[in-house]
C-alpha cells in the first residue's frame, strides 16, 4: 500500500491519511480482513504524529472502513454495500460536474451530451 | 556509589598521578614525618577530586543519574577513608618489609600514637569537607589554609603546655580512645551537615 | 499513562522568573521544547529532573512524584543528555563504560559499544580530546544504553552536523516505536523537532505561551500576505502577530477566526513562535 503524505498541502495530513487508505479499500487493494499497519508503526514510518494517525484510524472506524480488534491492531471491515454505493455515486455526480463544466466550455448541449454517452454505452 | 568512587579513581590515577607518586613515595619512606605527611596528603584527596569534578561540571550530570545528594557527597568521604586507610596499610607493608630485609626498625604504625594520628586526619576531613561543599573548592582552599595557618600557631606557641600532648605521651591508649570516638563523632555530624550545606547551594 | 506532568510549575532565580509550566507529555510520544536562549527551557528540564528545588507547583513523572523517595528508583529509567557532556576530562570511552555499569542496574554494555562504534567514536581517546559532536555523542550513547523508558534531552543536538543530528533523531523516533517510551527534546533547532515531535511546547520570557499538538498546530494558524487596504479588512482577534513593509503585510492568523474564502499559506513552527514572541515584545 502506498501512502503520501505530503506537509505543503493544505488538506490535514489525518485527512489526507484518511482518503489514502479508504481510497485502497474501496479500489479494493485493500481486502476484508486485512491487517493494517499499527498506528504506531505507521506514524513512526511516515515520520508524523502518532496521534494524526490515530485520529485517521478513528474515522476510518466511525465511517465504518476499519473495525479494531483490542490487542490485535485493525483489519479492514467487511465491505457495507451501501457504504460503497454512496461512495461511488458521489464520485460519478464528482466527475458529472467536470463533465458539465467541459461541455459548457464547448457548448455542447444535454442531448449531445446524452448522445455521446449512448455511443460510449454500445462500444460497451 | 560504587559507580562515583570509579570515577574518582579513573580522575586520580589518570589527572594526578603526581600527587598519588608523591603519596606512595611518603608512605614507603620509614618514620614519623614521613608518615604525617602521607596522612595529611591523602586526607586532602577528596578536595583535589572535589575541584576536579566543579571544573568538569561533573555533578550536573550525576544529578540526572540515580544518586541521591547523600550519595553524591558521601561518596567524597569514603574516597577520604579509602585514601587514609589504604596508606596506613601501604606504610605498614613497605615498613615491615624494611625491618625484614634490610633490618631497619622504626615505630610500629600500630601503636596507639599511629592511631590517635589517623583519627586526627579523619577529623581533619570532617572539618574541610563541608567547608568545600558549601564554598567551593576555590574559597574553600583559602579558608583552608587560613584555618590551618592559625592551628599551626596556635600549636607552636601553646603546644609544650597542652594537656593532651603530655596525656598522649602518658596514656596512648587512653588517648586513641577518645580520639576514635570524637573522629567517629565529628564525621556523623559533618556528613549530615555537608548534605544539608549540598541541598542549600544546589537550590 | 503520562511520562510527564507538570502543573503550576514555577522557579524565581533572581531576575528570571519562570512561571505557571503546565505540560502534559502522554507516553509513547515526542514532546519538543522550544524557546529563545535564557527562556527557561533549560530550568523547566532541571525542575522535571529535581536537580533544582521548584518554588511551587507539582511534577509528577511516570506517576510518581519527582521529590518523592522513588523517584530516586524511577531515574533508573530516564536518560539525560544534558546541553553538554560533563564527564571528567580524562575518561574515556571504556571508562565511561565502566562508571555508567556500575551506576545503572539495566547498563546494556553491548549496546553501549553498538553505539559508540555506529557513531564512530575512538574507544581509548580521552574526552577532553574529543570534539564537541564526539562529546554530544558519547552522552547519547550513554542515556540510550540503560533501557530507558523517558528520554530528556537539553539542546542535546546543538553543534551537531545536519547528518548527524538526522541520525539522531531518527534513533529518538525509533525509540518510541514501543509505547512505553517518550522523549522531551528542547532546542532552538525549530526545523529538527517539526520533524519528530507529537507536541510542541512554547517557552517565551519564562512563560508556557502554547503546548499543543504539532498538526493541530498547523490546522489552527496560517499566514496570509496582502495588501494594507485588504489587511484592514481582515477581522483583528484572528491576526495573532503580523510584519508590515512597505509593499505588503504578512500576518499570521488563527484560520477558524478568518472568512471562509481566505487562501493560507502553511504556517511553520518556525513561523508561529517567531510571530507570537514578536507580538509579545
Amino acid at each position: 500500500m502506498d501512502i503520501i503524505i505530503s506537509n505543503a498541502s493544505e488538506q490535514p495530513i489525518y485527512e489526507q491519511i484518511f482518503n489514502q487508505i479508504k481510497n485502497n479499500i474501496i479500489s479494493g487493494k485493500l481486502k476484508e480482513g486485512d491487517a493494517l499497519p499499527s498506528i504506531r508503526n505507521l506514524a513512526k514510518d511516515l515520520r508524523i504524529s502518532v496521534i494524526t494517525t490515530k485520529r485517521a484510524y478513528d474515522e476510518l472506524e466511525a465511517a465504518g472502513y476499519i473495525n479494531t480488534v483490542a490487542s490485535k491492531g485493525c483489519f479492514v471491515a467487511p465491505k457495507n454495500v451501501e457504504v460503497i454505493r454512496e461512495e461511488h455515486l458521489k464520485e460519478i455526480e464528482k466527475r458529472m460536474r467536470e463533465i458539465s463544466n467541459l461541455a459548457a466550455a464547448c457548448n455542447l448541449s444535454e442531448d449531445e451530451i446524452i448522445e455521446m454517452y449512448r455511443v460510449i454505452q454500445r462500444e460497451g | 556509589m560504587k559507580g562515583l568512587l570509579l570515577k574518582d579513581y579513573y580522575t586520580i590515577t589518570k589527572q594526578i598521578r603526581i600527587y598519588l607518586l608523591i603519596l606512595v613515595i611518603f608512605a614507603f619512606l620509614p618514620g614519623f614525618p614521613a608518615f604525617l605527611l602521607a596522612l595529611v596528603y591523602s586526607s586532602m584527596l577528596p578536595i583535589t577530586v572535589i575541584a576536579y569534578d566543579e571544573y568538569s561540571k561533573w555533578n550536573r550530570m550525576a544529578e540526572m543519574m540515580p544518586y541521591s545528594e547523600t550519595e553524591l557527597v558521601l561518596s567524597k568521604y569514603v574516597l577520604g577513608y579509602i585514601a587514609v586507610v589504604l596508606i596506613w596499610i601501604l606504610s605498614i607493608v613497605v615498613q615491615t618489609v624494611l625491618e625484614l630485609i634490610a633490618g631497619i626498625k622504626g615505630d610500629s604504625l600500630t601503636d596507639p600514637q599511629y592511631i590517635t594520628l589517623i583519627c586526627v586526619a579523619l577529623g581533619f576531613e570532617a572539618v574541610i569537607l563541608p567547608l568545600m561543599f558549601k564554598l567551593g573548592v576555590e574559597k574553600g582552599r583559602i579558608i583552608l589554609i587560613a584555618l590551618a595557618g592559625g592551628v599551626t600557631f596556635c600549636a607552636s606557641f601553646f603546644g609544650g603546655k597542652l594537656s593532651s600532648i603530655k596525656a598522649l605521651e602518658a596514656d596512648p591508649a587512653g588517648v586513641m580512645i577518645i580520639s576514635t570516638a570524637a573522629a567517629i563523632v565529628m564525621n556523623v555530624l559533618s556528613v549530615l551537615l555537608s548534605v544539608h550545606l549540598y541541598k542549600s547551594v544546589k537550590k | 499513562m503520562n511520562a510527564i506532568e507538570t502543573r503550576g510549575l514555577c522557579k524565581t532565580y533572581g531576575d528570571f522568573r519562570l512561571e505557571n509550566i503546565n505540560l502534559v507529555l502522554p507516553s509513547g510520544c515526542i514532546m519538543g521544547l522550544v524557546g529563545e536562549n535564557g527562556a527557561g527551557k533549560s530550568t523547566t528540564i532541571k525542575l522535571i529532573m529535581n536537580a533544582v528545588e521548584r518554588d511551587s507547583g507539582e511534577v509528577s513523572i511516570m506517576g510518581t512524584d519527582n521529590k518523592s523517595r522513588e523517584f530516586k528508583k524511577l531515574k533508573e529509567n530516564i536518560g539525560v543528555v544534558l546541553d553538554e557532556a560533563y564527564f571528567p576530562e580524562v575518561l574515556n570511552a571504556v571508562n565511561v563504560n565502566a562508571v555508567m555499569k556500575s551506576t545503572y542496574k539495566n547498563w546494556n554494555e553491548e549496546q553501549y559499544f553498538n553505539y559508540i562504534d555506529r557513531f564512530s567514536l575512538p574507544r581509548q581517546k580521552r574526552f577532553k580530546d574529543y570534539s564537541r559532536g564526539m562529546k554530544m555523542k558519547l552522552a547519547i550513547a550513554a542515556a540510550l544504553s540503560h533501557s530507558p523508558k523517558l528520554l530528556i534531552l537539553d539542546e542535546a543536538t546543538g553543534g551537531l552536523d545536519p547528518m548527524i543530528r538526522d541520525e539522531i533523531l531518527e534513533i529518538f523516533n525509533e525509540f518510541t516505536r514501543d509505547e512505553s517510551h517518550s522523549v522531551l527534546i528542547s532546542s532552538h533547532i525549530v526545523s529538527d523537532l517539526e520533524k519528530i515531535c507529537d507536541y510542541i511546547a512554547f517557552i517565551h520570557n519564562g512563560n508556557l505561551i502554547f503546548s499543543d499538538e504539532k498538526d493541530r498546530l498547523f490546522q489552527k494558524y496560517g499566514i496570509i500576505r496582502m495588501s494594507k487596504e485588504n489587511f484592514k479588512e481582515v477581522p483583528q482577534d484572528a491576526v495573532i502577530g503580523k510584519k508590515a513593509s512597505e509593499y505588503f503585510v504578512e500576518a499570521l492568523v488563527r484560520k477558524d477566526l478568518m472568512p471562509g474564502n481566505c487562501n493560507f499559506e502553511r504556517a511553520g513552527i518556525e513561523e508561529i513562535i517567531l510571530f507570537m514572541a514578536k507580538e509579545d515584545r
